[in-house]
């Protein structure tokens, strides 16, 4: 499965070496006495839950912080990187991410930004058809230099991050959950410039949760488990299973969904006709029903997240013939649609979802608080006894009630997101957007069984995903969505994940067929 | 008390600390120590008459810092009419002593709640920046101070009924001193357990957010500067009575005065982080360094200068421990 | 610097406002395809006057009828230069004089611009109430290239402006603070103190108005060996500011003050209260505390009145006012006015508030 290793490379010197690496944030230890080698021309993926370790180990190769204790080795020489500039000057640009890019100036005003090599006023005719060809090597053909970065969608956004690290002609590219927010073309795309890369004789350090990508792109393997460096193998000994059970130390069985719950009351009915999301989508129609879970399934533009927002409100000027429990529901404010019975998770989970700076506890309640409310006070005990309740619910330890969000994994940080959106008691609609975005391979499963006993409570799901793995997992019936409209709706026990992403990707499952063959 | 263990376990872990916040907690030692020896050798310093003063100019911009800590911390920055709508208020205060103290009381924090409330109301439901809209708001109600006034101070009627307990002293300390310490106890409570004061500090913390979970935005906008205008009301009838006298005059300083002691006190600009206390706390801190530097005889310029870099190094010292805390 | 219109000077905040409000104002008043008239003024509420009918005959007569003339001062917002001000306009309308009205609520940036559109105006003399006493010399230079005439009111003008003025026309600063001297002799005499300790709470510091007056307050009180002068400080024209450090001066020396000197009224009306919160006794009668201001307002007379303050000292607005007009009725009609005019100023205390009380009460 992986890519054969060039002859030579496996005894070529490490061109990074780190020994005995141990950083601790407070009583925390985020990576205990870790070792970690880096040849010249491999791509090497990070693999591990959210707190593994991985992120730390990618912030002390870039220069972010600083370990407590271990020596860092790069090309032969002891190096200790105090700012991201110093890393850069030994080599390694690191592409995050969380997008840094800004909006307002053009490509290649962005990929010149804080290059220390050179400074920002440097004869653009060089760099001009320096970034030409770096473009081009990503696919990106169609994007002029001088298009402003507000006007590209967020996957070529991700595209000319990684321009950026180019330019700065790196000897080791770290990319960060680069494919977090492209299409399947895009990913192409990525993949080329990373084999690229690496036939030039660098290197690239993969962190990512798909394992599928890992498996396809990487040459070898470190899992990480709580801060500790577990193994490090050639990924052409490993299958996807082995790759799970080396960062969960064992494989859980995914829990089967069992419909509708016996005991559950009230079942949502939601009928959804005619529904516009401009620009984008048009005439959207879709019925759901208590216990059920809908994907909707496509790529970064496919009309999914957009089909969500309309139905939280969130889009001032959507329209369409929406009912929930047989009582109509005008669209364009959060408020009436909440009150309708929606409730809406957001994908963009730190931006539009958590409170970050706020307890697990205050997150959990944050929607609940007028029905905790008496005269203006809150009710403290109640308040309490509710959030401990949905933390027992999505399984997190209590004694993390009082815990700021932002210091948690982005796994558990999604948990307590959903926690907060899953009413256990109510027929409601709940609308996910990528439910599991960000999240590792056991929390992926967790989160899918919230959601499936939310469903079981007579709840009705609709969520959006690009993830054909998701997908097929989650939903037991699907609706593929390609530039804005429904390719076709069919139940999960029929379908195949050549269909879908036939359907994610060209819209049509007939010339897909024809490709294939 | 694990936050204050992680804290203190941070602040041992010198190896890792970046060598800006290394000098940054050197300066506060620094400026703690300076506080501390200062108010050891100077004259005058550590008396009870000295306390009460410190805490008598801490009132009425404290009074003001309590309503723009609401603002604060529903991520709304701050409102620059608040000095002007304690002047309108002191005016109107004074004038409607005509109808009786309870009346003018009632009547004066109304004007200054709807003032608030009107401000709130546009930068909540069109997403209005709040500076420029306070900015306009400040101008008109200039505006229509002058056009109301004629552009003269306002006087408290002959034998103004009962007004001169707001400018008195219980136990020797002013009225308003005692004013302030109920309102930052009603304002701490009214933010820490009541629903509009969660739903506050939630829509401060991410604006997003509030807004996808359906949160009342505009009411607690609305509500935010609704209650920063009853402040600067009360402050404004607390002025009116200690002057006897009111004008555009006695906005004076207090809007930057107040957004100070906030900021002082760790308030974040952006919302959703700080606390009325902490408020307080800092105008305090800012109202002892002033009245320091004052008995030792430094200029006004000084007094100024220091004010200026105290604020300065909270916000900077505040911006990295919150950078380091995120990573 | 006045002291009562310099009393503006500590706006910051709402000089930022105003500033704001006069762009918007003007943008509106362009927007709406009005006349763009250069008397927009900082409060929205500018003045635009033509002589009235009635021109007097005297002053000039005839001469000095249609002619021009601009006034950059203090505005309505503040109440010592509305009055004041419209006393000059007053009696250069009645005269026949076109007046335009620039109010910069003592915003030097704003003034500067006021005064570079009357210079374009090209008017028959500008008047300027110095918002800074410096910033407006090159505007002074400007007036001077151009051939207007400029005159100074008010306040001392600084050095350098003085050879580019046609005339200065201003209070007796120097005298207000003797004045204010006097009275905390008088008063702490009728207690038969020869001796004690006097503090003083100033306007804005650095000004001239503050300098002149704090220098011939010090040189007066001076002459009686025994009283100590031990503390200046800076209250910026602020009442409340004044109260605070008035406050904070008493706890410094416990309580043991005997004569307090606010350069303005309110200033020594906000000492009044902080010695009341504190506890001391005020005014002879009580064998307490001796407070003076040195220019007059309202709340001064009636401090004065109540017997809490011993006195005061003229520069009431109107008076002042009325002392600049007939001068540029001359200045205008052709015949020359010396360089310094110095209004002459009076003591105030409760023997002649029959005279006083009344002028001193118009803010």
């Amino acid at each position: 499965m992986g890519r054969a290793l060039q002859p030579g490379l496996m005894t070529a010197p490490p061109f990074i070496d780190a020994r005995g690496i141990t950083k601790r944030y407070g009583p925390i230890t985020a990576l205990d006495d870790v070792s970690f080698e880096l040849r010249p021309g491999e791509v090497h993926a990070l693999l591990g839950h959210n707190g593994a370790g991985k992120s730390t180990l990618v912030k002390i190769l870039s220069g972010l912080v600083r370990p407590v204790s271990g020596t860092l080795t790069m090309a032969g020489e002891e190096v200790t990187l105090r700012t991201p500039q110093q890393a850069q000057q030994h080599g390694v640009a690191l592409v995050d991410q969380e997008l840094s890019l800004v909006p307002a100036l053009t490509v290649e005003e962005n990929i010149l930004l804080g290059n220390v090599e050179s400074p920002f006023l440097q004869r653009p005719g060089g760099s001009r058809a320096a970034t030409r060809e770096i473009l081009d090597g990503l696919g990106l053909r169609h994007v002029a230099p001088s298009t402003h970065v507000r006007d590209l969608a967020i996957g070529e956004r991700q595209l000319i991050e990684i321009a950026r690290a180019l330019s700065r002609d790196a000897r080791v590219l770290i990319l960060d959950e680069p494919t977090a927010t492209l299409s399947d073309t895009e990913i192409e795309h990525v993949f080329r410039a990373v084999r690229q890369v690496v036939a030039q004789g660098r290197s690239v350090i993969y962190v990512s949760h798909r394992l599928g990508e890992v498996l396809e792109l990487c040459d070898r393997a470190s899992i990480f488990r709580d801060g500790r460096h577990v193994e490090t193998r050639a990924v052409s000994e490993l299958d996807r299973r082995g790759l799970i059970e080396l960062m969960l130390g064992d494989v859980p069985e995914p829990s089967q969904r069992d419909g509708l719950h016996e005991d559950a009351g009230e079942v949502a009915t939601v009928t959804i006709r005619n529904l516009s999301v401009p620009p984008r989508v048009q005439g959207f129609d879709l019925t759901a029903r208590g216990g059920q879970i809908i994907a909707l399934a496509g790529q970064i533009g496919s009309g999914a997240s957009e089909v969500l927002r309309a139905l939280a409100g969130l889009v001032p000027d959507a329209q369409g013939d929406v009912s929930i429990n047989g009582k109509d529901v005008r669209l364009g404010s959060p408020r009436r649609c909440v009150d309708a019975g929606t409730v809406y998770a957001s994908g963009d989970r730190k931006g539009e979802g958590l409170f970050l700076g706020h307890s697990v506890q205050l997150n959990l309640v944050a929607t609940r608080l007028p029905a905790l409310t008496r005269w203006g006070l809150v009710r403290r005990g109640a308040a309490a006894s509710v959030a401990r309740q949905l933390i027992d619910v999505i399984g997190m330890d209590r004694k993390r009630m009082r815990t700021p969000v932002v210091s948690l994994s982005g796994g558990n940080q999604q948990k307590v997101f959903l926690g907060r959106c899953l009413e256990q008691h109510a027929a409601e609609l709940l609308l996910l957007e990528e439910p599991t975005r960000g999240v590792d391979v056991g929390g992926r499963m967790e989160i899918h069984d919230l959601v499936r006993v939310a469903a079981a409570h007579g709840n009705a799901v609709i969520f959006a995903s690009t993830e054909l793995d998701e997908v097929l997992d989650l939903a037991d019936t699907i609706v593929t969505m390609h530039a804005g409209r429904v390719v076709r709706t069919l139940p999960r026990r029929l379908a195949t994940s050549a269909e879908i992403l036939g359907d994610m990707t060209h819209g049509n499952s007939e010339s897909r067929a024809g490709v294939a063959a | 008390m694990t936050a204050i263990a992680l804290r203190v376990n941070q602040l041992l872990d010198r190896r890792s600390l970046p060598v800006a916040q290394l000098l940054l907690r050197v300066i506060t030692a620094a400026f703690a120590a300076i506080l501390v020896i200062g108010a050891l050798t100077t004259e005058g310093f550590l008396s009870v008459d000295n306390v009460k003063a410190i805490l008598g100019s801490t009132a009425f911009v404290g009074i003001i810092a309590v309503g723009i800590t609401v603002i604060m911390l529903s991520g709304n920055l701050f409102s620059l009419s608040l000095g002007t709508t304690t002047a309108v208020c002191a005016m109107l205060f004074l004038f409607a002593l005509q109808a009786g103290i309870v009346v003018a009381i009632v009547a004066t924090v109304a004007l200054g709640a709807v003032l608030g409330a009107a401000q709130g109301l546009l930068i909540g439901s069109i997403g209005a920046n709040a500076i420029i809209v306070t900015i306009g708001a400040g101008a008109l109600q200039e505006g229509g101070a002058v056009w109301a006034s004629g552009g003269s101070a306002v006087f408290p009627p002959k034998n103004a009924p009962g007004m001169s307990f707001l400018a008195d002293t219980i136990l020797g300390v002013p009225f308003a001193v005692y004013v302030l310490v109920v309102l930052a106890v009603a304002g701490e409570y009214l933010m820490r357990r009541t629903r509009f004061g969660r739903e506050i500090y939630l829509m401060g913390e991410n604006k997003r957010a509030a807004r996808a979970a359906a949160l009342p935005i505009v009411a607690l906008t609305a509500g935010a500067f609704a209650v920063a205008g009853a402040c600067a009301a009360i402050a404004g009838v607390l002025i009116g009575a200690f002057n006897q006298n009111a004008s555009l005059l006695v906005s004076g300083t207090f809007t930057y005065d107040a957004i100070a002691a906030a900021l002082v006190g760790g308030s974040v600009v952006t919302g959703g982080r700080g606390s009325i206390a902490r408020t307080v706390a800092g105008a305090v801190v800012i109202a002892t360094i002033s009245d320091l530097l004052l008995l030792r005889g430094y200029s006004t310029g000084v007094q100024i200068l220091v004010k200026g870099a105290v604020v300065l190094v909270v916000v900077v010292l505040l911006h990295i421990n919150q950078r380091e805390g995120e990573r | 610097m006045s002291s009562n219109s310099g009393s503006f000077d500590r706006l910051w905040g709402r000089r930022r406002a105003v500033a704001v409000a006069a762009v918007i104002g003007a943008a509106a008043l362009a927007g709406c395809g009005g006349s763009s008239s250069n008397s927009t003024t900082a409060g929205g509420a500018g003045t635009t006057g033509t002589g009235s009918a009635s021109a007097s005959a005297d002053a000039g007569g005839g001469a000095v009828k249609g002619k021009k003339v601009v006034l950059v001062a203090c505005g309505d917002v503040n109440p010592w230069c509305k009055v004041y001000n419209q006393h000059i306009l007053d009696g250069l309308k009645a005269a026949g004089v076109e007046t335009t009205y620039l109010q910069d609520p003592f915003d030097p940036v704003l003034q500067v611009q006021h005064l570079n559109q009357a210079i374009a105006q090209k008017p028959d003399a500008i008047l300027v109430v110095a918002s800074d006493d410096n910033s407006i010399v090159p505007a002074a230079n400007k007036a001077k290239q151009a051939g207007i005439p400029l005159i100074n009111l008010n306040g001392r003008p600084a050095d350098a402006a003085v050879p580019l003025l046609s005339s200065s026309i201003a209070a007796d600063q120097a005298a207000l603070g003797t004045y204010a001297a006097q009275n905390i002799i008088q008063g702490m005499k009728a207690q038969g103190k020869t001796s004690g300790n006097v503090i003083a709470i100033t306007g804005t510091a650095g000004t001239n108005t503050t300098k002149d007056r704090i220098t011939a307050f010090k040189k007066e009180l001076a002459t009686v060996p025994g009283i100590k002068l031990v503390e200046v400080q800076d209250g910026n024209w602020d009442q409340v500011k004044t109260a605070k450090i008035a406050q904070q001066l008493f706890a410094k020396y416990h309580n043991d003050i005997q004569g307090a000197y606010g350069m303005a009224d309110y200033q020594a009306a906000g000492i009044i209260q902080s010695a009341e919160q504190a506890g001391l006794k005020l005014g002879v009668e009580n064998k307490g505390l001796i407070v003076t201001g040195s220019n007059c307002f309202k709340v001064g007379i009636d401090n004065i009145k109540a017997g809490k303050q011993f006195g005061t000292a003229t520069q009431a607005p109107g008076t002042e006012g009325d002392f600049v007009y007939p001068l540029v009725l001359k200045f205008l009609g052709g015949t020359e006015i010396p360089k310094e005019n110095l209004n002459k100023e009076a003591r105030v205390d409760k023997s002649n508030l029959d005279t006083w009380g009344a002028p001193c009460s118009l803010a």
